[in-house]
């Protein structure tokens, strides 16, 4: 495992919030992650998705140094988890699962971990206030609902006032209002010039608020792009037939038009018009024997992307 | 400005919180001050007591210690409890350097382990003198014969309570952790001293049984603290090694 050069303790910001290189996690005979690797922009907001048992979660813990990975690197702002002089002023997390003493009150939990971190006591009201908790403030999380539960996640998560936030499935739980206070405030987050990974099941959940997305299943990559990328794909697919199919390929790929073989003489192609692909085809002299388009929406895109069968596709 | 990690200070804060944030320390509290308390009651009225003789002094003034085994619950509940609820990710999310937490939490049961001890200390002593003075036997408060068995009760305090984090921290299943915690003190142990009767003062529970009464093959009170020194850095060794390993959930 290579180690990280530590950018950050010059106080230098690294460009990059989130680097996973080459990620492999097993568990006895059971492969979790295989060869994960991605990077985020700074200041975006990154849909993590997956369908349940993609390796969202185990990849995620990998990042925050609560699982070591059998193989490779994984770097926040430069660093290794372990090696953040400022750890929750770099990178707050929520994790699905529940993390609360159900005695402790809400404040008394966010002050310990405040305790910790050597952040002031007055920043527990601040944060409580900004997630909406402010009256629930001394009652025992016991009693809390789960989307209460949820806001006290993403409370503890900004106690530091990171510069990146890592958010498993944050949507579980909230109301519909509570999901559009949810998507606001991400917004406005990675607005500010943060960087958020929010990781979900479903597309359509974070559609709305994600400006890049990294789509993984059986612990691969099988997508990296921006939503637009992948909008684009999802609204226009282009079957070519032509006896000439591997030469309209190369003309394709040397345009950067990504073009797949889905039989003998036929390509599939996504990212141009069915136009375009047949003046591309003109030309080079090449005869198309047919030509078919069809449009699919992002939800089967993701499904397609995340189906055993896909062709695992490498990261851009 | 660059960035320095949080002071220890503040993990220690964290850690004392946390204790008295958990119901469970009340409930270990009041079972060790209360069975101390009628264990030394039930010492002291036992037929043919003669408070005149220090042996029956420190006979009473070490009741308390039959009860050490809750120290040790104390400890691992303490620590095996962030497993359980899952308060152990944003511990180490705060923490990511994971040694300064394992540290901070044997140190914070080390002081609350000789805070509980002292108070137990003090309800015996309560007891005790006010029941010899009554009886027509001044006792000192600083004859050996007091301030041995005090001192024997707050190293065991402490030690247990930082054994058990050891505990918890190795075992992780909160229900476990109390399995081997009573398992070993009360039977295991037990055993050991009916079959190895020779052993059974260098064992961890038997290092500090009945220091103070005479007429027994027992350990001297420094040798019994040093000795309990050296079990509970080997174990704090182990559970560091151990968690620096595996993976937290």
């Amino acid at each position: 495992m290579t180690q990280a050069t530590p950018t950050d303790r010059d106080g230098e910001r690294s460009p990059v919030p989130v680097r996973l290189d080459h990620i492999t996690k097993r568990y006895g005979s059971i492969t979790a992650v295989d060869d994960l690797s991605f990077e985020i922009r700074a200041g975006a907001v990154t849909g993590f998705l997956g369908p349940n048992g993609a390796g969202k979660t185990t990849t995620l813990r990998v990042l925050l140094g609560l699982a070591e990975p059998t193989a490779g690197t994984a770097i926040i702002h430069g660093c290794r988890n372990a090696e953040l002089d400022d750890p929750l002023g770099t990178v707050g997390a929520l994790l699905e699962t529940a993390t609360f003493h159900p005695w402790r009150s809400a404040r008394n939990h966010l002050r310990i971990l405040a305790s910790a971190a050597g952040i002031a006591g007055e920043r527990v009201d601040d944060v409580l206030r900004r997630v909406g908790l402010a009256e629930a403030a001394d009652r025992r999380v016991g009693g809390f609902s789960l989307g209460m539960r949820q806001r006290l996640g993403l409370a503890a998560a900004l106690l530091g006032r990171p510069r990146l936030l890592v958010l498993d499935e944050p949507a579980n739980g909230l109301d519909p209002e509570g999901i559009r206070w949810l998507r606001d405030f991400l917004r406005g987050y990675a607005a500010d010039g943060n960087s958020v990974l929010i990781s979900s099941h479903l597309l359509s959940e974070v559609a709305q608020t994600v400006d890049d997305v990294v789509i993984i299943a059986g612990g691969q990559t099988r997508a990296q792009c921006s939503l637009h990328e992948l909008e684009t794909r999802a609204t226009e697919t282009v079957e070519v037939r032509s006896a000439q199919a591997t030469e309209l390929h190369g003309r394709l790929a040397a345009l950067g038009i990504d073009a797949t073989g889905c039989g003998p003489g036929r390509l599939s192609v996504t990212g141009a018009t069915a136009e375009a692909v047949g003046q591309i085809a003109a030309l080079g002299g090449i005869a198309l024997s047919g030509m078919t388009t069809t449009r699919s929406g992002l939800e089967a895109l993701f499904l397609e992307l995340t189906s055993p069968t896909a062709n695992i596709e490498e990261a851009a | 400005m660059k960035p320095k990690r949080a002071p220890i200070g503040g993990l220690l804060r964290s850690e004392a919180r946390k204790a008295a944030t958990t119901p469970v320390t009340y409930g270990l509290l009041a079972a060790i001050l209360g069975m101390t308390a009628l264990n030394t009651a039930l010492s002291l009225s036992e037929p043919h007591t003669n408070l005149a003789a220090g042996d029956a002094v420190r006979h009473a003034l070490s009741a308390g210690r039959d009860f050490t085994v809750l120290f040790v619950a104390l400890g691992a509940v303490g620590a095996a409890g962030e497993f359980r609820h899952g308060t152990a990710i944003p511990t180490f999310l705060a923490t990511p350097v994971r040694h300064r937490v394992v540290w901070a939490k044997i140190a914070t049961y080390l002081v609350l382990g000789l805070l509980v001890a002292l108070t137990a200390a003090g309800l015996q002593l309560a007891t005790v003198l006010p029941w010899a003075a009554a009886d027509g036997h001044g006792v000192a408060p600083w004859s050996s014969d007091v301030l041995s068995p005090v001192i024997a009760s707050l190293a065991a305090g402490a030690s247990y309570a930082a054994l058990g984090v050891c505990i918890g921290l190795l075992v992780r299943n909160q229900l476990v952790a109390l399995a081997v915690a009573v398992g070993w003190f009360t039977v295991v142990e037990s055993a050991l001293a009916i079959l190895v009767p020779g052993v059974s003062r260098f064992l961890p529970g038997g290092a500090f049984s009945g220091v103070d009464t005479t007429g027994l093959d027992l350990l001297p009170l420094h040798a019994a603290v040093l000795l309990l020194a050296a079990y509970v850095a080997a174990i704090s060794i182990l559970a560091l090694r151990t968690t620096l390993r595996r993976d937290i959930a």
